[in-house]
């Protein structure tokens, strides 16, 4: 007889096998991966390492008016950093107050089943492809520059946004919501009056999340020329300094764990007591949520 | 029996009446004020926002006027809130949580009140002000209250009628019973 520990341990293994069966059919041949590390050396050695820093320094052209102090200022790094952290923040915010009011038709706990599919349809097509390919879109559109980032983001954000604001307004608690119906509130009054404040620190915190993604995704979508870092990337891989493509990716790296340090210290206000517990730099690597 | 009457859940079987209206239909804006056991209070505004949704449920028009707000503060000011009136509701006691969703029943100047424990909770003075509150407003509105009370000498206390709900039946009989009678 067939216990549910072999059943449990068939499935594991059956798992893992399949998974390298898979894997064999795409590597091919495994010989060829024999000669892979040296090559990573090499290249880390000749192409990468040291990394360029002249990227933090002002460009030649145009002339540098800021304080010798402040020259930096004046770098394709700095610039591209900034560009991408401004694409983020308006992405960010113009995605969340369009996706909140979707969000709340989307809710099934707020709406009708036919309402609720046809806003999740919308916002699963505005999530199916990635902010980049949203970009390329935009760059045709309205050309390069950082407007086509913007507009890729936004898109991306009602998407994302608004599935993860859908989902936690169906987990608030049901019984504020029936009450407000017995009493005879209008569905606007319900969501203007009992959702937004009840789930505010749900909304606010995955805000915040939000801006710290687009941060990170904000720098892939200069590539296809919407702007931001992503751009002087993309020049210097064209031209093969990869030295100076590891002190961007360094600087962003950096950047991010910035970014999400205010954002967990942030998120960390918006509790369900609503009191600051301070977070710390550990929680950039774990989750937001672990203490010390 | 309660969540039936206040169009939450739909009767198994027949029909409820709720002041003319066969259900279900969507409930008249304002005509009745629930004060669910788990209150359904907005825990994260303040109380007086939680009473103004009452106030406004009462009123025809979804704005704000200021005959509204003064509905919702004399409410407040009834079960002696006042002096937390900005204090966010997952801050106060249960017995003060109570008290604000009974404000906000007030504060709506409903036609029929459902209740379910809404003195449980509350220390025997404040238990005695709140039921003298409500019931002086049943008095002077004309309106109906159900209330659902486990404490049969209470429920006396404060009924013109007592209906015992025996094994999940009403027993017909209207009838001096002790709490050990009580199944459901």
């Amino acid at each position: 007889m067939i216990t549910i520990k072999n059943k449990i341990l068939f499935l594991f293994f059956g798992t893992i096998f399949f998974t390298f069966w898979l894997l064999d059919g795409m590597v091919n041949h495994w010989g060829r991966l024999s000669g892979s590390l040296g090559n990573l050396i090499t290249f880390f050695n000749e192409s990468l390492w040291p990394p360029d820093w002249s990227v933090i320094k002002p460009q030649a052209y145009p002339v540098c008016t800021a304080y010798p102090l402040f020259d930096f200022t004046c770098s394709t790094a700095w610039i591209g950093m900034i560009e991408t952290i401004k694409i983020a923040f308006v992405a960010t915010i113009l995605g969340s107050i369009i996706s909140l009011p979707l969000s709340m038709v989307a809710a099934r706990n707020l709406n009708s089943k036919g309402a609720s599919y046809f806003i999740r349809f919308i916002l699963a097509g505005a999530r199916s492809l990635p902010s980049i390919i949203w970009a390329i879109f935009f760059v045709i559109l309205v050309g390069f520059g950082p407007f086509a980032g913007v507009l890729a983001m936004t898109i991306y954000t009602v998407g994302y946004l608004g599935k993860l604001q859908y989902e936690a307004i169906e987990g608030m608690n049901n019984i504020p919501l029936e009450t407000a119906r017995s009493m005879g509130l209008s569905k606007f009054e319900i969501a203007i009056g009992v959702v937004i404040p009840e789930m505010a620190n749900s909304l606010i915190s995955q805000t915040i999340f939000m801006f710290e993604y687009n941060v990170r995704h904000g720098t892939v979508i200069g590539i296809v020329g919407a702007g931001g870092i992503g751009y002087y990337i993309n020049l210097y891989l064209k031209f093969l300094q990869y030295d100076k493509v590891i002190s961007y990716l360094i600087i962003i790296f950096i950047v991010v764990l910035v970014i999400d340090f205010i954002s967990i210290s942030a998120r960390s206000l918006f509790n369900e007591e609503g009191d600051l517990s301070k977070p710390s730099w550990w929680g950039v690597f774990g989750s937001p949520n672990s203490k010390k | 029996m309660l969540r039936t009457i206040a169009g939450i859940v739909s009767p198994l079987e027949g029909n409820v009446e709720v002041c003319g209206d066969l259900l279900p239909q969507k409930p008249k804006r304002g005509r009745l004020g629930y004060v669910p056991q788990r209150l359904g209070l907005v825990r994260h505004a303040s109380i007086m926002h939680n009473v103004m949704l009452g106030a406004n449920a009462g009123s025809s028009t979804i704005f704000h006027s200021s005959e509204v707000k003064k509905k919702a503060h004399l409410a407040i000011e009834r079960m002696g809130l006042t002096d937390k009136i900005l204090e966010p509701v997952r801050k106060l006691s249960g017995g003060q949580q109570r008290r604000v969703a009974t404000a906000r029943t007030l504060a709506q100047e409903p036609k029929l009140i459902l209740a379910d424990e809404f003195l449980s909770e509350l220390d025997e003075e404040t238990m005695e002000m709140v039921l003298k509150e409500v019931l002086e407003y049943v008095r002077k509105s004309g309106a109906a209250l159900i209330v659902v009370e486990h404490d049969i000498a209470r429920a006396r206390s404060m009924a013109d009628r007592l209906l015992v709900i025996d094994d999940g039946r009403i027993n017909p009989f209207i009838r001096e019973v002790t709490a050990m009678e009580i199944k459901v």
